[in-house]
């Protein structure tokens, strides 16, 4: 079997699809929200990396460097937060993430 | 590459970048002893990075076209870091106040005006990628500043975790237009659109963009962070909120839709219709229900920027020039209105209710005023400068043939004419409550120059046309 | 003609003394506000009056000039209307709609003018007295001096807007005035009841001026009444042939109708509102809630009269509006009979003024109506002195009673006020029309309601349609007239002092009995009736000279030979000789019985009022007391205000309930204002409860948005680029 741009395609969209919908199904724990966010660029960076492959060009590389960096930037600031807030209220469910709304 | 060419097509971004590190640096090493002179400093430098993009406003390209700036991003950017400056000057009271006055502060409204300057002047798909996240990441920061308080950090948690999804949706849409087009610059992503070849998954990576672009201007449907982000976030940053990024990210869509997929606007002009309705009609009825006045402001920025939407909807030939006319007016009146927010201080601390605001007029009766054409500007009611612009939009969207956006224009101006006068009401009407606190100075004179400039543009709304229509045309 | 600068004053000078005392009271009191409107009116009074000398007797050499040369002319001859005008300033003049604020002096105006000036003076003076000790004098003149003001601006007019203005502004001032007790409820009621009386006749007014718009495409007065009487070709704005103007037809309701008979018959309905006429009259009688002078000077001398010089200023439209004109008659004349049967039996001195007010305005409108304009000027003329003696004699009784209205509870006062009784004596024989037939021995209103009543006659035998009504019509409410004048003489100075009779019970009752009638404070038990102060007595004396003098110094220039008097202000069409026939009449014989008539039917009046209420005191009475099915009709005004109270107030009433109830209420309010806002706040609350706060539910938003956007593509573009 010939792997095409297309598997790729279909693995990522997978993974985004997983990383999307692991963000609103779960209702019970930050963390793993933040592991869907990374799910979701890690699904880019397959993306790009195919694409640079398919495409001959290799800027989606680079782009991919620049993602995982950002991925990196990305938690520690998540984390952070987090902690915050976990220290603000003792707790990181996803449903007590309430106190403003309307 | 020689240093003018460079000075010219990113001398502000550079100057931001270096001197936020330098920020960094001499914060690591003196800590608190900074504090004072990085506030003093940052807000310094913000402005002198508004008048780089002054004295560059020409415009030029650097870093082999990753970056291209024009008179359209630098009018953009001059309020934007202008802006941010001015929303630092009104965030010392407050943060020493609340306990947080800390160094990192003020050199993360010069990341967030880097990351403002970046998504502005990117010519490339990584570029635009890299502002955004500077922006977002200085932003999340920002709103979970007040690290004792369980709302601006649940505010950051909420802004974070949205930002990111709407981030990587942006992200995903990129790497699809890189991959079908071959190219992450926008010359070529331009070229290719308009070419025969344009397959569902190029468009599919814009509508993806389109959504990720939304979210951070806050339109609807995307726009569910703001309001509770906007009442959990600091109220200064909350202002550098509802002005500076999004008039940074108007204009960013403005460059997106406009010249890299401006031959495609046919597939993407409904889209911004929808946004532009939901925004609107989200905005109007949202703000009529709320008590809280930063809720209350999200809402009516998020109509705002649904107004702001027509000018995208129609085109860049009808939509340019009243875009940035539109967003002018907007975050200098809202930027005012948050510093109004800031002046409801009783004896026990921030108060934020609209009944709050009751009294006003007789503790701080310029205050009140200065308020009150704010809030009459940017309820768009005749002769005060926001009138202007919305008439503008009404204008084009009428020429464009988009009646309904004209419709929807006018009923939401009305409802959100209701809520604004509903607080000027209780400014002047209401019986006074315990009295407030004195008001910093550098918040009456935001006000007084947010009045200033609504009144100003009455008078030079034909210099402020020629200029924004010069800006535009740049646009290509 | 006077002066420019002089006719200015006269026009202006009442409304900027009404400015200046009304701005000026708060800062220097009533009294200077009194004293500016009062020399402004006076002076403006002496010098229309001089004007209407020097026109009337050539005083001024070059209206002699313009005499000789007018009476050169055939008296029927048609020429062209050339009065004096001044224009003061533009107004309108939009695309062929023209109006100007403008002085236009015709002889008309010239009569107008001295009437309303001079009447306004002594009314002025006289108010000194009368409303000496009410706290709101300064207020008063301020209305009066407006009135003035606005009741010249209507007489000046050169164009049937301005015309308007004058005639919503008196309307005004009348309310106001009327009004002026605004602390009694019936006060405010009949002022309310005016002001909306008045706006009916103003509907047909209003409708009336438009029609003229529409068919001549101007309303300037020169315009329209010239091409009226070179029967000028037309081409009106819309919808009617162009043609002649005396035979354009119009479509109105339904109805093609000469359109000259059209707006004949509008503009009457105008003037049927201001001049009391009957179906509108009932708005008069109940403006006496006003204070005296006020009923002197608006609801007898003056603004009723308006809509009797509306009528004649438009003579070559009702000249060739014979239907028009004819309905003129036929109300006139009813009008003149109605209002004297229920001056009958009335017992407030004022309404019984009033009603008789109401009767002599017929008079003048069927004298209009049959042609004799002339006549209908005249009677005005004469009448406004002789009504304003009446008037204010009745204040002056009045004012000496302490504000007792009801004539039943006075009697034998004439001792007591012996100035008083004999002006209100030579107002009294004025009224009647005392005067030989056939010689120029005569009170004022001798010469003119004869006048009328000869023109009557003259021309039924002319032809003239209800001419012959008009004219017995005329002769039975003089002997109606002469009765109840004669009633009211004897029963309010004759006779015993009623007090003297019923003591303080009377007195009470007829508080009880009528409710309208006082002026503004009661008081109880017997007192002893004095005589008014000379500020009030000289205009009663001066008035009495009106009273006497004024008919038989202008019956040969107003009426008998008056057609250079008249020259260029009131038209006759050739065949109009109304006036002509009635010499013809007097010097042809077989008509004398016309001329004897009214002063036989006089007498007789007068002879039945001794019988019943001087020789027989107590007949009157009983028959008052009996009552019986004609004097019921005749004491509750022939059931009008009960007519109007069942029928038009009710229904209004009725529909305006179901309207504010269903149509405003429940349709406007609920689908407009209150529906939208129950809209948008079920609005707000749909999406306020949309930002739930969960992260998984905002998230779930964002992805439905770009699912949405997905879908919109793909659905809606087809998904081909």
């Amino acid at each position: 079997m010939v792997l095409t741009i297309n598997h790729f395609l279909a693995l990522s969209a997978a993974l985004f699809t997983i990383g999307v919908v692991g963000i609103f199904v779960n209702r019970k724990n930050i963390i793993v929200i933040l592991m869907a966010i990374e799910l979701i660029l890690l699904s880019v960076n397959i993306n790009l990396v195919a694409f640079s492959v398919f495409t001959g060009t290799i800027s989606g590389q680079v782009f991919a460097m620049l993602v995982l960096t950002v991925a990196a930037a990305e938690a520690a600031v998540g984390l952070a937060i987090l902690v915050v807030y976990f220290r603000n209220r003792g707790d990181i469910a996803v449903e007590d993430v309430n106190m403003m709304k309307g | 590459m020689d240093f003018t060419t460079l000075l010219n097509g990113a001398g502000s971004e550079l100057f931001l970048a270096i001197a936020g590190l330098v920020g960094l640096t001499l914060g690591a090493i003196f800590r608190d002893s900074f504090i004072t002179l990085s506030y003093r400093l940052a807000a310094f430098t913000l402005f002198i990075a508004a008048f780089i993009a002054v004295l560059t406003y020409e415009g030029g390209s650097a870093f082999n076209d990753l970056i291209v700036s024009s008179p359209f991003t630098n009018y953009i950017k001059i309020f934007c870091y202008s802006l941010a400056g001015l929303a630092l000057l009104i965030s010392d009271g407050f943060m020493s106040r609340h306990k947080t006055r800390r160094y990192e502060y003020p050199i993360l409204f010069i990341f967030s005006a880097l990351g403002m300057g970046l998504i502005l002047s990117s010519a490339n798909l990584m570029t635009l990628y890299m502002g955004i996240e500077i922006l977002g990441l200085s932003s999340y920061i920002l709103a979970a500043f007040n690290r004792d308080s369980p709302r601006s950090s649940e505010a950051g948690l909420k802004y974070f975790v949205l930002g990111a999804l709407a981030s990587g949706l942006l992200l995903y849409g990129a790497s699809l237009i890189y991959g079908y087009s071959g190219s992450a610059s926008y010359r070529d992503i331009a070229e290719f659109a308009s070419s025969e070849d344009v397959s569902v998954g190029f468009i599919f990576g814009l509508v993806l963009m389109i959504s990720g672009l939304a979210f951070k201007v806050s339109a609807a449907p995307m726009h569910v962070w703001t309001p509770d982000v906007y009442e959990g976030a600091p109220t200064p940053v909350v202002a550098f909120f509802a002005t500076a990024p999004k008039f940074a990210g108007m204009g960013v869509f403005a460059i997106i839709l406009f010249t890299v997929f401006g031959s495609l606007i046919e597939d993407w002009q409904l889209i911004l219709v929808i946004i532009a309705t939901l925004s609107m009609l989200i905005g109007a009825f949202g703000a009529l229900a709320q008590t809280n006045i930063k809720r209350l402001l999200a809402y009516s920025s998020i109509a705002n920027i649904g107004y702001a939407t027509i000018a995208l909807s129609v085109g860049m030939e009808l939509g340019a020039s009243p875009l940035l006319l539109f967003m002018t007016i907007y975050a200098l009146t809202s930027l005012g209105l948050f510093a109004g927010v800031l002046a409801m201080r009783r004896s026990g601390g921030m108060v934020e209710d609209i009944n709050e605001l009751s009294g006003l007029y007789k503790a701080h009766p310029g205050l009140a005023l200065g308020l009150t054409l704010l809030l009459v500007s940017i309820a768009g009611l005749p002769p005060l400068g926001g009138f202007w612009p919305k008439l503008r939009l009404l204008q084009i969207s009428i020429e464009a043939d988009f009646l309904w956006l004209a419709i929807v224009l006018v009923l939401s101006s009305v409802i959100a004419a209701a809520y604004y006068l509903r607080i000027i009401h209780v400014i002047w009407f209401k019986p006074a409550l315990e009295a407030f606190e004195p008001v910093d100075r550098s918040v009456r004179l935001i006000v007084l120059v947010a009045s200033l400039a609504a009144i100003g543009f009455l008078i030079w709304i034909g210099q402020i046309e020629a200029l924004t229509d010069a800006a535009a045309s740049s646009l290509s | 003609m006077l002066p420019d600068i002089v006719l200015l004053f006269i026009v202006l000078g009442p409304g900027l003394s009404a400015l200046v005392a009304g701005f000026g009271k708060p800062f220097w009191g009533d009294r200077f506000a009194m004293l500016v409107t009062t020399v402004t009116v006076c002076t403006a009074g002496i010098l229309s009056l001089y004007q209407l000398f020097a026109y009337a007797f050539g005083g001024n050499g070059a209206e002699e000039a313009v005499h000789v040369a007018y009476a050169a002319e055939a008296a029927h001859a048609s020429k062209a209307f050339d009065p004096y005008i001044i224009t003061l300033m533009n107004w309108v003049d939009v695309a062929g709609f023209k109006a100007d604020w403008a002085i236009r002096v015709d002889a008309l105006s010239i009569v107008m003018m001295a009437v309303i000036t001079s009447v306004s003076g002594l009314v002025h003076v006289y108010s000194w007295g009368y409303m000496s000790d009410d706290p709101h004098r300064g207020r008063f003149f301020t209305y009066l001096a407006l009135f003035t003001f606005t009741m010249l601006m209507l007489v000046v007019a050169d164009n049937f807007l301005q015309l308007f203005f004058g005639w919503e502004g008196v309307g005004l001032a009348s309310y106001l005035l009327i009004g002026f007790y605004n602390q009694k409820a019936s006060a405010n009621d009949a002022a309310i009841k005016a002001f909306v009386t008045n706006r009916v006749g103003d509907f047909g007014l209003a409708l009336g001026i438009m029609g003229i718009y529409f068919l001549f495409g101007s309303i300037e007065f020169g315009p329209v009444l010239n091409a009226i009487q070179d029967n000028a070709i037309l081409t009106p704005l819309a919808l009617v042939e162009a043609g002649p103007v005396q035979s354009l037809t119009i479509d109105f309701i339904g109805l093609n109708i000469n359109a000259l008979e059209l707006i004949g018959v509008l503009l009457f309905i105008g003037a049927m509102g201001k001049s009391a006429q009957l179906f509108l009259h009932v708005w008069l009688p109940d403006a006496m809630e006003g204070p005296t002078p006020v009923s002197a000077l608006i609801h007898a001398a003056t603004m009723v009269t308006a809509g009797v010089y509306l009528v004649c200023l438009m003579s070559p439209l009702y000249e060739y509006a014979p239907g028009a004109a004819a309905m003129v008659t036929v109300i006139g004349a009813l009008t003149a009979l109605f209002a004297a049967t229920v001056g009958l039996a009335q017992n407030d001195i004022k309404r019984v003024i009033a009603y008789s007010t109401c009767s002599q305005l017929g008079y003048m409108f069927f004298a209009a109506g049959v042609g004799a304009y002339e006549a209908a000027m005249f009677h005005l003329f004469t009448h406004a002195f002789f009504k304003a003696l009446l008037f204010l004699g009745a204040g002056s009784v009045i004012h000496g009673n302490h504000h007792e209205q009801d004539m039943r509870n006075m009697g034998g006062i004439w001792i007591y006020q012996k100035f008083t009784y004999i002006s209100m004596l030579i107002g009294t024989i004025a009224i009647i029309g005392l005067g030989l037939p056939f010689t120029k021995f005569g009170f004022a209103g001798f010469f003119s309601k004869d006048g009328i009543i000869e023109s009557a006659f003259s021309a039924s035998l002319l032809g003239v349609p209800y001419a012959s009504m008009a004219f017995w019509a005329g002769i039975i409410a003089a002997l109606l007239t002469s009765f109840y004048s004669w009633r009211l003489i004897y029963m309010t100075f004759h006779g015993p002092r009623a007090s003297d009779i019923a003591g303080t019970e009377a007195h009470a009752q007829a508080h009880s009995d009528d409710a309208h009638g006082h002026d503004d404070h009661h008081s109880h038990g017997p007192f002893t009736p004095h005589e008014s102060p000379a500020i009030m007595l000289i205009p009663l004396g001066l008035l009495a000279l009106g009273a006497i003098f004024a008919g038989v110094l202008f019956y040969d220039p107003m009426f008998h030979h008056s057609e250079a008097f008249w020259a260029g202000a009131i038209y006759h069409s050739a065949d109009n000789t109304v006036i002509a026939g009635i010499d013809a009449m007097k010097y042809k014989g077989g008509y004398e019985w016309v001329f004897w008539a009214p002063l036989f039917v006089t007498i007789i009046g007068f002879l039945v009022a001794s019988f019943t209420y001087y020789f027989n005191r107590g007949i009157g009475k009983t028959m008052a007391d009996q009552g019986g099915p004609l004097h019921s009709l005749f004491y509750n005004k022939w059931y009008f205000d009960e007519i109007y109270q069942a029928s038009f107030v009710k229904l209004t009433r009725g529909l305006g309930d179901t309207l504010w109830k269903i149509g405003d209420k429940k349709l406007i309010d609920g689908l407009g204002p209150d529906g939208m806002t129950r809209l948008a706040n079920w609005g707000a609350r749909r999406i306020s409860a949309m930002h739930t706060g969960f992260l998984y539910h905002y998230a779930f938003i964002i992805i439905g948005g770009v699912l949405l956007f997905g879908f919109v593509f793909f659905i809606v573009n087809g998904g081909t680029s």
